[in-house]
């Protein structure tokens, strides 16, 4: 027992040197009883009450008992001091040295158990114990853990590798010993994973790992080790594997989706650079990822078609707006599709872009249908043109004929002046002034009919719109008079040209016109005035505008529909193709209701900026 | 070349036909009023001549058919309405033939010869030089017609039926003097020598008869 206190321990050495003083004066005694107090406290007081003990018996022992007996006036008594002195010394060290072993191995015992109480905690915990065995399976140790771990009972001595052997299957079991025995002769480590059969029935994955300790000889002297019970891991790992073999199902599917839409696919960063495309986008293009990367996929589209895309690309990637266009792409044997191409950014809860997802759907055969129609439109238009003269054969005749009387009745006047008595020559020479000039304008009206009329390619000119709306007036005076339609005219001075084709062009004022002619027919209670205004709409544009008090229009957008029609004998196409002829010129034309009655047609067309001098 | 100096109203919209025909006409000696509508023909102060109005069916203002509509409603009325010659740029059947049954002369489709038009034209005048002289010989009976008293208003239709002085004195309650003193004041106010130009005086006037 070491006293704690420091006072206590120096009294200790102070008392038990008194007692040594108070036993050894009456008995005249000798040096041995301060030995025993040197030695008692410097036992129980430590290295400083053994050095104060030993001051204190080499004070009592000069100046109590060595005069008369021994005292250090005699040169023998010195030297018996100094043994005494050395003795003490001798005594108080040794003990010291051997507190300071204890106190050291004590330490260590301690931390050897706490060491000990972690493990075996941790081997609980992690479900872990650790063993030793002879190379023949005969195991020399078993932690705690693992008696819980393979069922037995806990705190007996390891178990023998018979009983160990029963919580095997008999295959699983041979297992276990064909591993230790190629360990054994292998001299190496092993690691395994076994099944066993706990008393209670129920089974648990084991996992096993080893490693040989070698002996002196070089042979395996013992294996020394760890088992696992890893059944809740092996479950997880199941369930886990489980979840993923379903993921990797779906996306699978996913993917066998993506790769049979008819449709190519494409993803991309959300800067805008390609990250995957799928196997129908590779086929068709006949490349992979990387090398579109390093050709740039912008080259395998249609020449005239990239700065368009490319602008809508890179406005979409900067807006992160939907991405939407058409374009041609470069099939793998040269020949180009047309594509609808969609994009649409995928954001994250933020709201940042993640990814881009686009798709390609393959409109060629659409494309090829709607040029057909549209060839088909032009013919029908033709057709439709070829019915408008049917229809106002008689009002064109009347436009003929009227010039042609005039030179046939100025032809019959002239003769007779001439073959008057006296001959009449003023008046002959008029007549025959007036047969030229109205046999030029019949000559007129025709070439006017024929232009109408002409199956000529489009052939886009610079024209000016009051000239090409004064030449369809004209041959329509005869028309808007036989129906008591007064035309009024609004022409706007110094109206830029446009580019267009002449013919066409008049087929659509014609077709306006006649149009607005025909829906004041029912009109009774009115002036029946139709106005054709044109005027400067915007640097851009030049407007016509075509404005009848007629019936007026229940629906002005359906009016433009193909076979829409309010006419008994009409086939309806006169407004879809005036529509598609605007269009072809780049103009917009639409309708709208008049401000008290009838309606009003108007179409712009862009203007021609540069307006000659 | 005529006596009565005849007239042509020429209304066409297309002034080289106006021109045309007005100088064709006027080259076989006719007289010409041109005009480009009905209006300003209506309005146009007709002289008192043998006329005919060559008409272009399709007008501006009031179509040819119902300006020959108007002026049928005029001849009703007992004024003077030139017969028609129609002209036409696209005649169609339907046009021509109410134009014809409403008493046209000649329905002409543009372009037409100068026989068809100026033998229409003379026709035309032919027949209104008549008709003018049947109109202006009627007025003349008419005046003659207004001098009778109420009371020999109504002996004439006895007188012109042929009856007796003395039946008709019956009939109205009056002497058979009385009668032939009515029947002499008739002869004289009508300018009969007759009584048989006294009858067909009294047909063209359109007196009925009485019955007996």
């Amino acid at each position: 027992m070491v006293l704690d206190s420091q006072l206590r321990r120096y009294s200790l050495a102070a008392i038990s040197c008194g007692l040594a003083l108070a036993v050894s004066w009456p008995f005249d005694s000798f040096a041995s009883i301060y030995f025993l107090a040197v030695l008692v406290s410097s036992l129980h007081g430590g290295k400083g009450p053994g050095l104060l003990s030993v001051a204190l018996s080499a004070v009592a022992y000069n100046y109590f008992w060595l005069p008369p007996q021994i005292h250090l006036s005699e040169r023998f008594s010195y030297f018996r001091f100094a043994f005494f002195l050395g003795t003490t010394l001798a005594i108080v060290g040794l003990i010291e040295a051997k507190r300071h072993a204890e106190e050291a191995r004590r330490r260590i015992a301690l931390r050897v158990q706490k060491s000990e109480s972690y493990l075996s905690e941790a081997e609980g915990l992690g479900h872990a114990g650790s063993w030793a065995c002879t190379p023949h399976l005969a195991y020399t140790y078993f932690s705690a853990e693992m008696y819980p771990i393979l069922g037995f009972p806990a705190g007996d001595a390891p178990p023998s590798a018979g009983d160990i052997g029963k919580r095997f299957a008999p295959e699983e079991w041979l297992r276990v010993r064909e591993t230790f025995e190629a360990a054994r002769r292998e001299k190496i480590a092993w690691d395994g994973e076994f099944a066993i059969i706990l008393p209670n029935g129920s089974g648990r994955a084991v996992r096993m790992v080893g490693h040989p300790v070698l002996g002196a000889s070089g042979e395996v002297a013992e294996f020394v080790g760890t088992a696992i019970d890893v059944t809740e891991q092996r479950h997880a790992r199941t369930a886990l594997q489980q979840a993923f073999d379903e993921i990797k199902k779906s996306e699978d599917q996913l993917r066998t989706i993506i790769e049979t839409i008819p449709g190519l696919v494409w993803c991309a960063a959300p800067e805008g650079e390609f990250n995957y495309l799928n196997r129908r986008m590779l086929e068709y293009t006949g490349t992979t990822l990387d090398v579109l990367g390093q050709l740039g996929w912008i080259n395998f589209l249609y020449a005239d078609d990239r700065a368009p895309v490319l602008a809508a690309w890179s406005h979409a990637v900067a807006t992160g707006r939907t991405y939407e266009i058409q374009c041609r792409l470069r099939r793998s044997d040269g020949i180009y599709q047309w594509f609808h191409v969609l994009g649409q950014a995928a954001r994250d809860n933020a709201g940042a872009i993640t990814r881009w997802y686009g798709l390609l759907i393959d409109i060629d055969d659409r494309k090829n249908i709607e040029e057909a129609l549209y060839g088909s439109e032009a013919r029908l238009s033709r057709a439709t043109q070829t019915a408008t003269v049917g229809e106002f054969a008689a009002s064109i005749a009347h436009e003929i004929n009227q010039p042609l009387a005039a030179v046939v009745a100025n032809g019959h006047a002239c003769l007779r002046w001439l073959s008057a008595q006296p001959p009449g020559l003023a008046k002959a020479h008029e007549a025959a002034e007036r047969i030229v000039r109205d046999g030029k304008e019949a000559g007129e009206v025709v070439r006017r009919i024929r232009a109408l009329f002409k199956r000529a390619a489009l052939e886009k000119i610079e024209l000016d719109m009051n000239e090409v709306i004064g030449e369809v007036l004209r041959l329509l005076s005869g028309e808007a008079a036989r129906r008591h339609v007064a035309v009024e005219t609004d022409l706007a001075k110094n109206l830029a040209s446009v580019t267009g084709d002449r013919v066409q062009l008049q087929q659509v004022i014609f077709n306006l016109l006649l149009n607005g002619i025909e829906a004041m027919d029912p009109v009774l209670d009115r002036p029946r005035k139709l106005f054709i205004r044109s005027n400067q709409h915007s640097p851009e544009a030049v407007l016509v505008e075509i404005r009848d008090c007629g019936v007026g229009l229940k629906d002005p957008e359906k009016v433009f529909e193909a076979f829409f029609t309010t006419k008994e004998d009409g086939m309806g196409m006169g407004l879809a193709i005036c529509r598609s002829i605007i269009d072809a010129h780049h103009g917009r034309l639409w309708a709208s209701p008049g401000q008290d009655a009838g309606a009003i047609f108007s179409f712009t067309l862009p203007a021609q900026l540069t307006t000659a001098p | 070349m005529n006596p009565d100096n005849p007239i042509v109203f020429l209304v066409d919209d297309d002034h080289r036909v106006r021109e045309a025909l007005s100088s064709l006409l006027s080259s076989v000696g006719l007289r010409v009023a041109v005009f480009g509508s009905a209006a300003e023909f209506l309005e146009y102060e007709k002289p008192d001549a043998p006329a005919c109005l060559v008409l272009d069916l399709q007008l501006p203002d009031t179509s040819g058919l119902e300006l020959q509509q108007q002026l049928a409603g005029l001849r009703l009325a007992g004024e003077d309405a030139p017969p028609i010659v129609f002209i036409t740029g696209h005649g169609d059947v339907a046009s021509s033939v109410r134009a014809m049954k409403a008493g046209a002369i000649e329905f002409l489709s543009k372009p037409f010869g100068e026989q068809e038009l100026l033998q229409a034209v003379k026709a035309a005048i032919a027949l209104d030089r008549v008709a003018r002289q049947k109109r202006s010989e009627l007025a003349e009976l008419q005046r003659h017609y207004k001098l009778l008293t109420p009371r020999e208003r109504e002996v004439l239709p006895f007188v012109v039926a042929g009856f007796a002085n003395k039946q008709t004195g019956a009939d109205l309650g009056a002497s058979e003097i009385t009668i032939g003193v009515h029947r002499g004041q008739i002869m004289r106010k009508m300018g009969a020598k007759s009584l048989a130009e006294l009858v067909r005086m009294a047909d063209k006037l359109g007196i009925a008869t009485p019955r007996s």
